[in-house]
């Protein structure tokens, strides 16, 4: 049930602070694949992150389905979690990207989105792909119809036989 | 029987931050937290979605927010995705987070959803750390994998077992009948089926 997500790492021109430069994310994702007995399908992609200029306790910010949210963090700090929960309906399957922000970057979509900007211009840090193969929703057809089915067709057989045969 | 879990346990958000402390002025983070299980039924053994969420209700932002979820034992349960125990380095005012945990219980037999715990600086500069707790879903029963099975699943072992059972039963006469035809009749009718 461990999806091991797809992993690009963009790089940032930028070094400042607690800025990470060559962002590198080892992230193992998780889906809902039984859409049987729950009403939402989780989506939790946990991840590391290592930083070529040595950064630490960076904070993130995520861009998902629910807008830009901050990342939740383990209490040390190490693994950081993005997740959130979608309608089973409306879940479709296939890749999710999840795009990465620092501080920095945060500042500058939250400008480009005050200024109706287009957001696509700033860089995320990393890009998360997480994938969904998609959830199970119980048979197509029940087997007591596939049954019932089959009881009607050799039945309707041995009817049609037997009239001709009475005729 | 077991009794199935309601559907969907949302329960009204719980006041986090301790309200009306006589702090006209000082503006501080008021946090409302919700812990929320989006499931049909609980079966031992199979997914549980328990979805936090998080809303900063106050007029500045809270820092350092833990999220502890300690209702969740290691014999109890096991984790398949996410962690029980989180920090958001700070929530901005009107702001929401949300946390989202699977687990899979062990045992089957009733269980009680309890509160989670919240603890947050209400403003960057204040020591003091607040205490709160989510809302809580409550009790719900968990089945047993094995009685949930017997009702859901589409028991197509068992209809293949009752077609094997009935097919002597039927292709006697059926080849009785045709054996006499055939014998009979110049005209072929080559039709078959025989499967349930």
């Amino acid at each position: 049930m461990q999806v091991v997500a797809l992993i690009f790492a963009a790089l940032v021109a930028v070094a400042a602070g607690e800025t990470c430069t060559g962002a590198q994310v080892d992230a193992v994702g998780f889906t809902s694949q039984d859409a049987t007995i729950v009403t939402k399908i989780a989506y939790i992609a946990d991840f590391t992150l290592s930083c070529s200029n040595g950064a630490k306790d960076v904070s993130l910010y995520a861009e998902t389905v629910d807008g830009i949210v901050g990342v939740a963090r383990s209490v040390d700090g190490v693994k950081y979690q993005v997740s959130w929960v979608e309608d089973v309906a409306t879940a479709v399957s296939g890749e999710r990207p999840i795009k990465l922000y620092d501080d920095q970057g945060y500042a500058a979509l939250r400008k480009a989105q005050r200024g109706n900007e287009d957001t696509s211009t700033v860089q995320p840090i990393a890009v998360i792909n997480l994938y969904h193969p998609g959830a199970y929703r119980g048979p197509w057809i029940q087997s007591e119809t596939m049954a019932i089915l089959a009881a009607i067709f050799i039945y309707y057989y041995a009817l049609t036989q037997k009239t001709r045969l009475m005729a | 029987m077991m009794l199935v879990l309601r559907s969907l346990v949302v329960v009204a958000a719980v006041v986090v931050g301790v309200l009306g402390e006589g702090t006209e002025g000082e503006e501080r983070a008021r946090l409302l937290a919700a812990k929320r299980v989006h499931n049909l039924y609980l079966v031992e053994g199979r997914d549980i979605v328990v979805q936090y969420s998080v809303h900063n209700v106050g007029q500045a932002a809270a820092v350092n927010v833990q999220l502890t979820d300690s209702g969740f034992s290691a014999e109890d349960f096991e984790i398949g995705g996410g962690q029980l125990q989180v920090k958001f380095d700070r929530i901005a005012p009107n702001a929401n987070v949300s946390h989202t945990v699977v687990v899979r219980p062990k045992k089957y037999g009733y269980f009680n959803f309890t509160a989670a715990e919240v603890s947050y600086q209400p403003s960057e500069d204040s020591a003091e750390i607040q205490i709160g707790y989510t809302s809580e879903p409550g009790e719900g029963g968990i089945i047993a994998f094995r009685d949930y099975d017997r009702k859901f699943s589409p028991h197509v072992f068992d209809w293949l077992i009752f077609a094997l059972l009935m097919i002597p039963a039927q292709l006697v006469p059926f080849m009785m009948w045709y054996n006499i035809k055939s014998k009979y009749t110049a005209v072929q009718r080559p039709k078959k089926g025989k499967t349930e």
